[in-house]
C-alpha cells in the first residue's frame, strides 16, 4: 500500500514536473482584441501589429529607445554613410534616393530568401488605390524603385523630409505568393490574399515564429519558424488569447490559464494598480510611458473659449499632478506639452503652467468674467461661463477624470456639464465634424518626433468641403505653427531642428488650443520567470524583439 | 393545415425582406462610418485616403443604392465578404454559430428539464417547503445579473479552486477539453435560463390541476403521476412550448454578456460587434438568420400546440 502511495507521489511530482517544463516551453499571452485582418498593409490595428510582431520583420522601425533601427536592412541609410542620396524628383522638387541592403539569410518560413522584389510587389499594391491600402502618402511620395541586385534596392522619394530613410510601413509582402492573386483583381486583393484565408501557409511569414493556427476571436498559436536565421527564440509556441473583457482577462490570469497580459492591449491601468496590489509575490508589473497622449480639445469658436486668457485661465486652474498622483499613482507623466517627456525634442525650458489657483481667477477676472452669486462667474451680458466638456461613455479612466476636473474648475468658477457619448458616436460624429460645443477629452496616438501637421495646421480643420478629414478638431489657426510645421520635416539636421521644435512648443502651451493633461502608461504584467521583455511606449510593439524574450535562471 | 403554412411563408418572407431594409437603413444611419473610424484611430489618414477608401468600399453611394445592390447579391446566394473577419460572412457565421449551439444548445435542453420539473414538482405542493425553494430559485435566477454570476463562477472555480478554466474555447479538441471549457458558461446560463421555465411550468400546473377533470382523475382512482403527467401537464404545455420557442430563437442569436465574460466567440458577441464595426454583410445575414429562425420556432410551436391541444384547431 506504502509502495503504491509513494509510486503514485512520484507519478503526480513527474507529472507536475513535466507540466512545468512544458509551461516553460509554451508562453500564453492575453490580448483584449483579435485582428480583423492579418495583412500587414491593410488597416491598422494594435492587435495585429502584436501578433505579427512575432512572425514578420519589417524594414526599418522604432526601437525601444525610439530610434530608428534596421530590423531587414543590413544598415540603415543615411547621407553621412552615402547610402542616401538627395536628388531633383520629376515633379522639379527636392527629392532624395536611398538604398537598402537586405540581410542575408532573411527567408520566408518556406525557405524562400526575402528579396527585393517582396518590396516592389508590396509598393506596386500599395500604390494602386483600387488595393485599398490605408495611409497612401508613402506609396505617393515613393515613386521609383530599382531593384540593383535581389538584396538592395534604391527607392526614389519626390520629397526630401528627415524621416526619408523609415520605411516602417512598407512591408515585405512575398511576391511569389500574393503577387498573382493581387493581379488578378486588385478591388479583390484584400479578400482573396493568403494573409486571411491560408494564414498558417510558412511562406507568408519571416519573423522568429510562424502562425500555426488560428481559432477566429479566441487565439492564434505560433511556434518557431525553422527558416529563421536570427537569434533563436526561447520558446516553441507562443499563443496570444483574446479575452475582451478585461474582468476575465484578469481572471484567466490569475487562474493560470495565461501566463501574461500584454502591456500594449491589456488592462486599464487602475486596474492593474489594483492587481499589482493582491499579486505582486506572483507577478512583475511594469508601467510604460508612451505616446499616447491624453488632453483635451477646446472648440476654439466658442466665444469664451477664443479668449486665450480664458484657455490659460482654465489650464491654471486644474491640479495635473494631484490628478495623476491620485487616479494613478504617479505612474503617468504629466503632459507639458504635446511633445512626450521620452522624446528627444522635449524643452524641459519651456514654462509650465502648473496649478495656480489664484492665477486662474486674476485672468479670469481680466477676461470679463465675474463670480455670480452662485460662484459661477458671469460676463457684463450675463452669460454664465459654462462649458460642455465630451469624452467617451464607458472609459471609467476619462470618466472619472473629467469628475475631478469638474471639481477643480468649479473652484475658479467655472461650470462644467458632463455629456458623454458611445465612442463611435463621439469619434465618428461629434469630434469629428466638430460638433462638441466646448470640450473634448480623448487621446492621440502618434509615433517618435512626429510633426503634428494634421493636428495643428489650418489647412486640416476639419470642413465637409474637404470630406471632414483633417484632425485640427479646435479650429487652431496661426501663422508662424502652419510655417514651423512646414519647415520642420524639411529640415534633416536634427540640432536645427531642436529650436524650431521648441519655439512650436512654446507656442502651443502659451495659445493652448489644447488643453494637455499627461501621457498614457501601458500596463505590463509578467510572471516572474519572464525576462527580456522591452515594451516601447510607441506603435511598434514589444514583439518585434521576441528573440530576447527567455525563461529566467 | 397547408394553407396555414403557405400563409405563414409569405408573412415571414415579407417581415425578412422588410427587417432587412430596416436592419440596412439603422446601420447605415449610426454616426460615422468605417472610414471615419479609421481616421480617428490612425492620424497619417489624410482627405485623399478616405475619399479613395469610402468609393472603394462603396460608402460614398446613397444608402438605398447600397442596399439594392446588397439585395440582388443576397438573392442569388452571394452574401459578401466580412469587413471586421476578412473572411466570407457565411464562414464566419458558420464558426459562430457552431460554438453558441455547442454552449446554448445543452444550457436550454438543461434550463427546460430542471425548470420544468422544478416547476412541476413545486405545483403539487403549494406553499410547501419545496415550493419556496423552487420559487427561491426561480426569482434569484431572474434577478442575477448573468456577469456577476459569470464572474463569481470564475473567480470560485477557475482562480481559487482552479478546478476548470476561466474561459474561452479549448485549445485541444478533445471531448473532455470541451466539457472543461463548457462547464462554467453553461451552468450559468442553464440557472438563469431554468428560472424562466420553472416560473411558468409552476403557474400553468396550478391553473391545470384546480381543473375539474383532474378531481375527477383522482375520483376514478388514478395514480397522482399519471394524473400530474398524463393529464395535468399536457393541459399546461401551451406557455412552456412558447418559452421554448422563444429561447430556442436565443440559440442563434446568441448570449452577449456571458459569451464575453467567458470570452467564447459565439453569435451575441460576433453580432454585436458587426453593428458596432458597421459590418453590413454580417450585421444584416447574423440578424436575418436569427430573425428567420424565431420566425420557424414560432410557427413550429404554433404547430405544436395545435397537435396537442385540441382547443387551438379550431
Amino acid at each position: 500500500m506504502r509502495r503504491a502511495f509513494a509510486t503514485a507521489l512520484l507519478a503526480t511530482g513527474l507529472a507536475v514536473g513535466g507540466a512545468c517544463a512544458q509551461t516553460r516551453d509554451t508562453l500564453t499571452i492575453g490580448i483584449t482584441q483579435f485582428p480583423s485582418t492579418f495583412h500587414p498593409s491593410i488597416e491598422t490595428m494594435a492587435a495585429k501589429s502584436y501578433i505579427l510582431g512575432f512572425a514578420r520583420r519589417p524594414v526599418t522601425t522604432y526601437d525601444a529607445d525610439w530610434k530608428l533601427a534596421c530590423m531587414l536592412c543590413v544598415r540603415l541609410p543615411t547621407i553621412e554613410n552615402g547610402d542616401a542620396v538627395p536628388e531633383t524628383a520629376p515633379n522639379g522638387n527636392p527629392g532624395i534616393r536611398v538604398t537598402y541592403r537586405l540581410r542575408e539569410g532573411a527567408a520566408w518560413g518556406d525557405g524562400t530568401p526575402v528579396t527585393a522584389d517582396d518590396i516592389v510587389f508590396a509598393w506596386e499594391a500599395g500604390r494602386e488605390p483600387l488595393t485599398g491600402m490605408g495611409p497612401a502618402e508613402l506609396y505617393r511620395s515613393l515613386h521609383r524603385i530599382e531593384v540593383v541586385d535581389s538584396r538592395t534596392l534604391t527607392l526614389h522619394f519626390d520629397k526630401l523630409t528627415f524621416t526619408y530613410n523609415a520605411i516602417n510601413d512598407l512591408n515585405p509582402l512575398p511576391a511569389r505568393l500574393e503577387r498573382p492573386i493581387w493581379r488578378e483583381d486588385p478591388r479583390a486583393y484584400r479578400t482573396r490574399t493568403l494573409y486571411d484565408r491560408e494564414i498558417t501557409n510558412p511562406g507568408l511569414w519571416n519573423g522568429p515564429y510562424r502562425i500555426t493556427a488560428s481559432q477566429a476571436g479566441a487565439s492564434v498559436t505560433l511556434e518557431r519558424n525553422p527558416a529563421w536565421k536570427g537569434a533563436a527564440p526561447a520558446f516553441r509556441r507562443i499563443v496570444v488569447r483574446t479575452i475582451e473583457n478585461t474582468t476575465a482577462l484578469e481572471a484567466a490570469l490569475l487562474a493560470g490559464q495565461i501566463d501574461m497580459i500584454a502591456g500594449e492591449l491589456g488592462l486599464p491601468l487602475d486596474q492593474a494598480l489594483a492587481l499589482e496590489k493582491r499579486a505582486a509575490a506572483r507577478f512583475r508589473f511594469h508601467y510604460q510611458p508612451g505616446l499616447v497622449y491624453e488632453h483635451i480639445d477646446l472648440n476654439l469658436d466658442h466665444p469664451a473659449l477664443a479668449d486665450v486668457r480664458v484657455r490659460r485661465a482654465l489650464l491654471a486652474a486644474i491640479d495635473r499632478e494631484q490628478i495623476v498622483a491620485r487616479l494613478f499613482e504617479g505612474r503617468q507623466p504629466v503632459a507639458r506639452s504635446f511633445v512626450n517627456p521620452l522624446d528627444w525634442m522635449a524643452d524641459d525650458t519651456i514654462p509650465a503652467t502648473g496649478f495656480d489657483l489664484a492665477l486662474a481667477r486674476r485672468l479670469l477676472d481680466e477676461a470679463g468674467w465675474t463670480p455670480g452669486p452662485d460662484g459661477i462667474r458671469r460676463n457684463a451680458a450675463g452669460e454664465r461661463l459654462s462649458f460642455e466638456l465630451m469624452t467617451t461613455a464607458g472609459n471609467r479612466s476619462r470618466e472619472l477624470v473629467q469628475q475631478v476636473l469638474q471639481g477643480m474648475w468649479r473652484q475658479a468658477g467655472v461650470e462644467i456639464r458632463i455629456r458623454n457619448e458611445p465612442p463611435r458616436v463621439f469619434f465618428g460624429e461629434t469630434v469629428s465634424r466638430r460638433r462638441f460645443q466646448g470640450m473634448a477629452l480623448f487621446a492621440w496616438i502618434s509615433s517618435p518626433e512626429n510633426v503634428p501637421r494634421t493636428i495643428l495646421h489650418s489647412t486640416e480643420i476639419p470642413t465637409e468641403a474637404r470630406n471632414w478629414s483633417g484632425q485640427n478638431y479646435t479650429g487652431f489657426r496661426n501663422a508662424e505653427v502652419d510655417a514651423l510645421l512646414e519647415a520642420i520635416p524639411l529640415e534633416l539636421d536634427r540640432e536645427k531642428r531642436r529650436p524650431m521644435w521648441r519655439r512650436l512648443q512654446e507656442i502651443y502651451m502659451t495659445e493652448l488650443p489644447v488643453l494637455p493633461l499627461f501621457f498614457r502608461s501601458d500596463a505590463h504584467v509578467w510572471p516572474r520567470w519572464l525576462e527580456g521583455v522591452r515594451p516601447t511606449g510607441h506603435l511598434a510593439p514589444s514583439t518585434l524583439w521576441v528573440e530576447e524574450w527567455h525563461v529566467s535562471r | 393545415m397547408l394553407r396555414l403554412l403557405a400563409g405563414r411563408l409569405v408573412q415571414a418572407a415579407i417581415t425578412l425582406a422588410l427587417l432587412s431594409f430596416a436592419t440596412f437603413l439603422l446601420i447605415g444611419l449610426m454616426p460615422g462610418d468605417p472610414i471615419d473610424l479609421a481616421i480617428a484611430g490612425d492620424p497619417r489618414l489624410g482627405a485623399e485616403d478616405a475619399a479613395r477608401l469610402r468609393a472603394l468600399h462603396g460608402l460614398d453611394q446613397p444608402l438605398v443604392s447600397r442596399y439594392l445592390a446588397w439585395a440582388a447579391s443576397a438573392l442569388e446566394g452571394e452574401f459578401g465578404f466580412s469587413r471586421l473577419y476578412a473572411r466570407p460572412v457565411a464562414e464566419v457565421l458558420a464558426d459562430a454559430l457552431v460554438a453558441s449551439l455547442a454552449l446554448l444548445l445543452p444550457a436550454t435542453l438543461l434550463s427546460a428539464l430542471i425548470g420544468v420539473s422544478l416547476g412541476v414538482l413545486a405545483a403539487r405542493k403549494p406553499r410547501s417547503r419545496l415550493d419556496y425553494a423552487v420559487n427561491f430559485v426561480a426569482f434569484a435566477g431572474v434577478s442575477l445579473p448573468s456577469f456577476w454570476l459569470g464572474i463569481l463562477l470564475i473567480i470560485l472555480f477557475a482562480v481559487t479552486l482552479g478546478w476548470l478554466p476561466a474561459g474561452g474555447p479549448p485549445e485541444e479538441p478533445t471531448l473532455g477539453s470541451w466539457l472543461r471549457h463548457l462547464a462554467l458558461p453553461l451552468v450559468t446560463l442553464t440557472v438563469l435560463g431554468l428560472a424562466s421555465y420553472a416560473r411558468q411550468a409552476r403557474a400553468a400546473m396550478l391553473e391545470a390541476l384546480a381543473d375539474p377533470w383532474i378531481r375527477t382523475a383522482y375520483a376514478k382512482g388514478a395514480p397522482e403521476r399519471r394524473v400530474v403527467l398524463r393529464h395535468a401537464f399536457p393541459n399546461a404545455a401551451a406557455p412552456i412550448i412558447t418559452v421554448a420557442a422563444l429561447d430556442f430563437a436565443t440559440l442563434v442569436s446568441g448570449a452577449l454578456v456571458t459569451e464575453a465574460v467567458f470570452a467564447w466567440p459565439g453569435m451575441g458577441k460576433t453580432i454585436y460587434d458587426a453593428i458596432l464595426g458597421n459590418d453590413y454583410n454580417l450585421a444584416l445575414l447574423a440578424l436575418l438568420l436569427s430573425a428567420a429562425v424565431t420566425l420557424a420556432a414560432s410557427l413550429f410551436a404554433d404547430l405544436l400546440q395545435m397537435a396537442i391541444d385540441p382547443r387551438v384547431r379550431t
